[in-house]
């Protein structure tokens, strides 16, 4: 049963992916009407989905690494939709809908099926600590999508060129919108998620520090944020100047996260 | 009966011959009435706007009725009777219907695509309505009129796009801020463009206006057209600092906004995104401010290039419009083609022999297990009362034939009996139409 509504998922993704594409090449926003609302169907299935592994394991489904994709996808695809009914910048979604339909493909071989989970590992906190966390970096990957669209946008309108594209995309007031309140929030669960890793580090390495890659890399993504959240909120930071420093955070926290994990032998590793 | 039109557009006749055809606010009687009155014409709609005087009527005489509304139109214009051959394009039937609907959908405009001409073949018709002068070729006609333009707008890109200067002044500020409620707009400069931009701009929604300008009194007058602030020339950098929009059309010979201005404002507004119009010629704003962050600067070439493009754009869409026309052509004349007394007569038989028989069939085992006679006299006697039902109003149709109305009998019992299935009924919505020319 679950492994055929994770099939379904994948394949409402695919057409909302498709309904994208065509909108694109068709330059007209209507299509994409269509891809939001399928888009939704996808989350709701995989929302099911979830829930379906979650009673089979009795855990929350964010230990393997498929679980992780699989969680990661349906938190940004949540996120999107949230926007999307706040703000009607159905174009967006052109971004995020590959991306989820990637990760769930990815995951898909790997995410039915009983784990064996180790016994550290089995403790709400951690459940806590991973969904936060990833819940936080599904936010940040959100607010990256929103500031690269802002920058083609500001872009088009600079050069004033391409009057179909402009035309297409959405406006930038919403876009500087979106990526703030997705920095705002991700902030928010990154802060959080952090906490609860640190209070359950404590219950289970009693209390010993470990400087380790990975902490390390979550230090430097949690002050990125704070850094950018802070440059918008306090400093008032608008448009260009905090899209282009939050794609560039990113592709640095993407790049140094894939140097981590081929390069160091981590502690906090488990699978 | 047949549907006819006559008249003339931009076209086909110069603007001195459209004018003295033109009716005065004032007229008495009312073009509509007197042409209701016209031989052979049963049924009028009069439309008059500044690119087309046109006459649709229902006429039991397409050719008499067509000539007596041509003499009418060349009375009015004091025109020769050459001239009125030349000027004026008479359509029947299938072509009339096309023409107007061309008309209502806006493919036959001098821009195409603007959206007044749909309010305007509105109007006409609540007149005309209000006058009792149309009847039922001609409310279905126009009924059927306003779904190919709304079907036109919705489906094609035909009106999406400006193609006027100012509105695409607009059409970018939305780009920019999405929603323009909230919005400041400056504008420097008092001509009639900024008065236009002005006006297209509160129609948009944006909340307030500051006028500022080299006569003061003049920035007074325009602020109290659009209930805006008026501020004298000096007070120019505190206005930047409070604006979203600024749109710029003064005389100024040199530059009157400098990277140097919008800059010290800038940090004082925190970034606030910036939307700069410069609509004046010589130019009013220094390039060198569009290269600034979150400043977005079009000058009058800029405008001109989007309006030129979205010209071609609505071009390409026209052929996706002529379609539907042509769709709604159809759908009418098949509606118009069924108004026939035969036909009508053989789908009333029809529908009573399909209704009777259905019910032969549902009591079919009660009526198998009476004798052979009784179950025939049974069908005799069904079939004996309805024909006795349907011979009167049969032959009352047949009477009519001949008369005037007929056409309105038989729409009527084609609705009564819901003998319309393959003809979709006529939807007359209101829309709010947007104006940007």
């Amino acid at each position: 049963m679950s492994v055929l509504l994770c099939r379904f998922a994948i394949l409402l993704y695919l057409g909302a992916t498709l309904f994208y594409i065509f909108s694109l090449l068709k330059r007209r926003v209507h299509p994409a009407k269509y891809a939001t609302w399928t888009m939704a169907a996808a989350f709701a299935a995989h929302s099911v989905f979830m829930v379906f592994i979650w009673k089979d394991r009795g855990y929350t489904p964010v230990i393997t690494i498929p679980d992780v994709l699989s969680f990661f996808a349906w938190s940004i695809t949540g996120a999107y939709l949230l926007v999307q009914f706040r703000t009607k910048t159905r174009v967006l979604g052109i971004s995020i809908a590959p991306v989820s339909l990637l990760l769930l493909l990815w995951a898909s071989p790997g995410i039915s099926g009983i784990v064996q989970v180790p016994p550290i590992l089995k403790s709400s906190l951690v459940y806590l600590h991973v969904s936060l966390s990833l819940m936080g970096e599904a936010f940040y990957t959100l607010a990256t999508l929103a500031g690269v669209v802002y920058l083609i946008q500001d872009g088009l309108l600079k050069r004033k060129t391409s009057q179909s594209y402009i035309r297409y995309l959405p406006p930038l007031k919403d876009l500087d919108g979106i990526n703030e309140w997705s920095l705002v929030w991700g902030f928010i669960c990154l802060t959080l998620g952090i906490i609860a890793g640190m209070f359950n580090a404590r219950v289970t390495w009693t209390g010993a520090w470990h400087l380790d890659a990975k902490f390390i890399w979550s230090w430097g993504a949690w002050v990125f944020f704070a850094i950018l959240v802070h440059q918008r909120l306090a400093i008032g930071w608008t448009g260009r100047r905090p899209a282009i420093l939050t794609c560039l955070f990113f592709f640095l926290l993407m790049g140094t996260f894939i140097l981590e994990l081929s390069l160091f032998p981590s502690l906090h590793r488990f699978f | 009966m047949e549907i006819i039109l006559v008249g003339t557009n931009h076209k086909a006749s110069p603007l001195e011959i459209r004018e003295r055809l033109t009716p005065r606010d004032d007229e008495t009687p009312h073009p509509l009435s007197v042409i209701r009155k016209l031989p052979s014409v049963q049924e009028a709609f009069f439309l008059s706007t500044c690119n087309r005087v046109e006459v649709l009527a229902g006429a039991k005489d397409a050719e008499t009725a067509g000539r007596a509304i041509k003499v009418y139109l060349m009375n009015r214009g004091k025109l020769t009777k050459g001239e009125g051959e030349k000027f004026f394009y008479h359509y029947k039937g299938e072509e009339a219907v096309r023409h107007l609907f061309r008309v209502a959908a806006s493919l036959d405009s001098l821009i195409i695509g603007e959206p007044q001409i749909l309010g305007q073949v509105k109007d006409a018709y609540r007149l005309a309505t209000e006058m009792g002068a149309t009847g039922i070729l001609l409310n279905r006609a126009l009924h059927f009129s306003f779904r190919a333009a709304k079907r036109v707008r919705t489906e094609t890109g035909l009106a999406a796009h400006a193609v006027s200067v100012s509105y695409a002044a607009v059409e970018l500020a939305k780009k920019i801020f999405g929603q323009l409620e909230k919005k400041t707009a400056l504008l420097i400069g008092a001509g009639e463009m900024a008065e236009l931009a002005a006006r297209h701009l509160m129609k948009n929604g944006i909340q307030r206006i500051i006028l500022v300008n080299r006569t003061f009194s003049r920035a007074q007058e325009l602020a109290a057209a659009f209930n805006g602030t008026a501020l004298p020339f000096s007070e120019l950098p505190a206005a930047i600092m409070e604006a979203d929009i600024i749109v710029t059309s003064t005389g100024a010979t040199g530059y009157l906004i400098t990277p140097e201005i919008v800059a010290t404002s800038l940090k004082r507004r925190r970034n606030r995104l910036l939307l700069m119009v410069d609509i004046a010629v010589p130019r009013d704003i220094d390039p060198r401010v569009g290269k600034m962050e979150n400043v977005y600067l079009f000058d009058m070439d800029d405008l001109q290039d989007i309006a030129d493009e979205n010209m071609k754009i609505r071009k390409g869409e026209a052929k996706k419009a002529e379609k539907i026309v042509e769709e709604e052509t159809l759908r009418y004349m098949t509606w118009f083609k069924s108004l026939e007394t035969v036909p009508t007569i053989i789908d009333l038989r029809e529908k009573v022999e399909t209704i009777m028989q259905e019910e032969l069939d549902r009591v079919g085992a009660w009526l198998r297990k009476l004798p052979e006679e009784d179950r025939e006299e049974v069908e005799i006697l069904l079939r004996s009362v309805v024909k006795k039902i349907l011979h009167d109003p049969i032959t009352a149709l047949k009477e009519v034939q001949m008369e005037e109305g007929a056409i309105g009998y038989i729409a009527l019992l084609r609705k009564l009996f819901k003998l319309n299935k393959t003809c979709p009924p006529a939807t007359g919505r209101k829309d709010g139409e947007p104006s940007d020319i």
